[in-house]
């Protein structure tokens, strides 16, 4: 923490240099938050003056939208604002197709409403970002279209005329305040996580290579890793709507943020491979390959920094492709110490398992060489993209997502129907918050918490707005007194929105606000509409946090057997599924798989990263075994299918229901067919003996070598005791909490 | 330049298709104009995009009026 260091450094300090350290902190801390509150308060004015002079129904649905689509930096609120454009008018045409169609039968019309109210609840809590954030628009337009259309069918499309314009008028306003006045621009920050991503890689590697990397921190390090590429993603989302720069470039900052997820993962098998070694007392072919990453790490850093920009990758990859080149001449140097070193110790020289390290570096260096590539194209717009890979797109798991939108739809129908039964003529407004409380906190991390501060914000805006509009305005004239009066109630909740801790109190406090003041033209000033929207709203957020709490509320032991069925059907896919293009497939899944795990897990209380080991130790062998299926299809007869077949079958027993027997038998299975070629194991390196030919790792075609090497990994990961105690320890965790809550189904295992 | 114009039946404003179709020839200039480094060389790039905007809008809207 660069801060505090420098607070540190300073402490027994002139009172003088206490006030400036004291100025910086401000400048660093509150200065942004100020120009953002001040940038976001004449947005609002400017939003409200046009809609006025414009002569717009409500002008306080243009001043939401500033509220709602202000956010700190300018890509943001252009992203978010093209997102809400597209849901406001995907809502508002289903709420004019609704009005037409379905008007007459008002029962119909509430379940189709909860019906489309659920289904972009779904959409909502599948994707990430803002374009889940079009989906809760346009679930959240049609019904505040809709509804208020309900009483006056003719007037569907001026309701929708109106709330479109009004809605793209405050967007206009926000986009050119956010752009244009003192902007804080994601560009750069997105430049900045570029290089950082990749320098922090290197430092971890060195980190690694130093032995400091003890097991927390290494498994700390890999969600770092996948949490910095879904940050990453959501910046160059934003940065695509603030910077043309950016659009264009857009192909390869998503391929660089793919590579650069891959080669955690790639640096994630070879790093558990050595510590496998070093636990089985190969401690020659680690020192042997540690060795190694001192040119490597001099290769990466030249002039002992990391590259700060594209074209300083370009030179580290030249460097880098050199030294892969390289690599069997390297390994031939460090194969002789090893020798050595094994032989005066008495044991027997482990050829085929430093085959085995070998190739397992190698694909590491593979995987390194195509993020920097990925990121020496960043600014080579001319030449192709130098690879392709599948896309990353971060989204939770459709189970999940679906059962949010059952929730959503269920809260609507409630709400509507004690409505409906109960004759209550705010009813509407409660409806329409509920149902968007469930649609806007379905992927949160904790939904509850969101809704009762959202929830807090309400209660706090009644009585102001109470204050505002009964013994304030009353006594105005002019549009600059309504802004003065205004403007210490949106500066404070807009500041609040600025401090994350209480973000949802004020954006709660702004939502009510500006709704129940209801700024218009004519003001219309009726106390007793006023409590019954007001009463009504507050009423539908406790709703839908009800509804939250109650109903299939995120339960963590749901979720990581849900986890657990993905990872087992990645590792089914690696096991079954055709060869062509698996590979591709397989790692984009396994990013998938990594992302969701990151994204939902409850920090606070460290529950992920078993769950993230285990993730990523069931990644490990689902790669093995795609390479051993290349290799035996390659073999043909010399290894025969029922063979390979049983083997297959045993290792996905195995991790369908972890247990020492059927570990026992998987590892059984590898046995059988290392003792189906034994020779093979026997023979020299391969890698070593191949430096005639000059062939680089990856190109060694020989199936039965490709085979051998790939048996040996397999057996390594089963044998690792540790690996196999976090595959035991996530499935002791659910039966704990199995235990805990008496649930039909038993999962104790014969074994 | 008729203020309102017909489609199917429902009355839009004639400015929103104009909005429409300039909104998309912007997008592609503005493309065009990132991809070949263009905005390196001006002071004010968001002005600049605004303006740019601005100026299509209303120079579409007045040909058109004529």
């Amino acid at each position: 923490m660069p801060d505090s260091n420098a607070i540190a450094a300073s402490s027994p300090a002139k009172p003088v240099s206490v006030i400036a350290e004291a100025l910086r902190d401000w400048r660093a801390l509150e200065w942004p938050k100020w120009i953002f509150v001040l940038r976001t308060f004449l947005a609002v004015c400017a939003a409200l003056w046009i809609a006025f002079r414009l002569g717009f129904t409500s002008p306080s649905t243009a001043m939401t939208t500033v509220f709602i689509v202000s956010l700190p930096q300018a890509g943001q609120v252009l992203a978010k604002s093209f997102y809400r454009t597209i849901g406001t008018l995907a809502g508002a045409a289903i709420a004019i197709l609704l009005i037409g169609n379905v008007v007459q039968d008002r029962n119909l019309f509430i379940v189709l409403l909860a019906a489309w109210l659920g289904i972009c609840t779904t959409g909502a809590a599948y994707f990430r970002g803002f374009q889940a954030y079009a989906f809760v628009l346009s679930g959240y337009t049609a019904s505040i279209i809709a509804l208020p259309a309900l009483a006056q069918p003719q007037a569907v499309f001026d309701i929708a005329l109106f709330r479109v314009s009004e809605v793209m008028l405050g967007i206009f306003c926000a986009g050119v305040f956010a752009d244009l006045l003192l902007p804080n621009r994601v560009t750069d920050q997105l430049i900045k996580a570029v290089r950082e991503g990749y320098a922090s890689f290197i430092d971890y590697l060195q980190q690694a290579r130093d032995g400091r990397l003890e097991l927390a921190a290494f498994e700390e390090s890999n969600l770092a890793f996948i949490t910095r590429a879904i940050e990453f993603e959501g910046l160059r989302e934003s940065g695509y709507f603030e910077n043309p720069e950016i659009r264009v470039r857009s192909a390869r900052l998503r391929l660089y943020n793919a590579e650069f997820m891959n080669v955690g993962t790639a640096f994630y098998g070879f790093y558990a491979m050595l510590g496998r070694r070093r636990r089985a007392g190969d401690e020659a072919i680690v020192a042997a390959f540690r060795a190694l990453s001192d040119p490597l790490l001099m290769a990466l850093q030249p002039g002992g920094r990391p590259p700060a920009n594209a074209a300083e990758a370009r030179r580290v990859l030249s460097d880098l492709r050199e030294f892969r080149s390289q690599l069997p001449q390297r390994l031939r140097a460090t194969h002789v110490e090893v020798d050595t070193a094994t032989r005066a110790a008495g044991k027997a020289f482990p050829e085929i398992r430093f085959d085995t390290v070998a190739r397992q570096f190698d694909r590491f260096l593979e995987a390194l060489t195509r993020v920097t590539e990925a990121y020496a194209a960043l600014d080579q717009l001319g030449a192709k993209l130098p690879h392709r890979v599948a896309p990353f797109s971060p989204h939770t798991e459709t189970l999940g997502a679906v059962m949010m939108g059952l929730r959503a739809f269920l809260t609507v129908l409630l709400v509507a129907g004690f409505w409906i039964v109960s004759a209550w003529p705010a009813g509407a407004s409660a409806t329409i918050i509920a149902g968007v409380i469930c649609a806007l906190f379905a992927a949160a991390p904790k939904p509850a918490v969101a809704a009762r501060n959202l929830l807090y914000g309400f209660i706090i805006a009644m009585p102001a707005a109470g204050f505002l509009l009964f013994a304030v305005l009353p006594h105005l004239e002019g549009f600059a007194l309504l802004c003065a009066a205004f403007a210490p109630f949106a500066m404070a909740s807009v500041y609040a929105m600025a401090t994350p801790s209480i973000a949802g109190i004020g954006l709660g406090f702004n939502l009510l606000f500006a709704n129940l003041v209801g700024i218009n033209n004519v003001m219309d000033y009726d106390p007793i509409g006023f409590f019954n929207n007001g009463i009504a709203q507050i009423l539908g957020v406790i709703a839908g946090l009800l509804m939250l709490t109650a109903v299939m509320p995120a339960a963590p032991r749901e979720f990581a057997l849900r986890m657990r069925a993905q990872l087992r059907r990645n590792a089914e896919l690696a096991c079954r599924a055709r060869l062509i293009g698996l590979r591709a497939r397989f790692e984009s899944r396994t990013r998938d798989s990594l992302v969701q795990l990151v994204s939902r897990a409850d920090r606070s209380r460290g529950e992920h990263l078993p769950q993230l080991a285990h993730a990523l130790a069931v990644l490990d062998l689902g790669d093995a075994i795609i390479h051993l299926r290349r290799a035996a299809r390659d073999a043909g007869a010399r290894f025969p299918a029922p063979m390979l077949n049983a083997l297959l079958h045993n290792i996905l027993a195995l991790l369908h229901r972890p247990s020492p027997i059927k570990r026992a038998a998987a590892l059984a299975a590898v046995e059988a067919a290392i003792a189906l070629q034994p020779d093979i194991y026997q023979l020299p390196s391969v890698v070593i003996d191949d430096v005639a030919s000059d062939r680089p790792i990856h190109a060694i075609d020989d199936p039965l070598w490709r085979m051998a090497t790939d048996l040996m990994r397999i057996r390594g990961i089963l044998n690792d005791e540790p690996w196999f105690a976090e595959m035991v320890r996530t499935l002791d965790m659910d039966r704990a909490q199995i235990a805990e809550e008496p649930a039909p189904e038993d999962t104790s295992d014969a074994a | 330049m008729p203020r309102e114009v017909a489609i199917y039946g429902v009355l839009l404003p004639t400015l929103l298709p104009i909005l429409i179709g300039v909104a998309a020839c912007y997008w592609l200039l503005d493309t065009a104009l990132g991809r070949f480094g263009f905005y390196q060389r001006v002071w004010h790039p968001p002005l600049f995009r605004l303006s740019l905007f601005i100026c299509l809008f209303v120079g579409a809207a007045w040909v058109l009026q004529q």
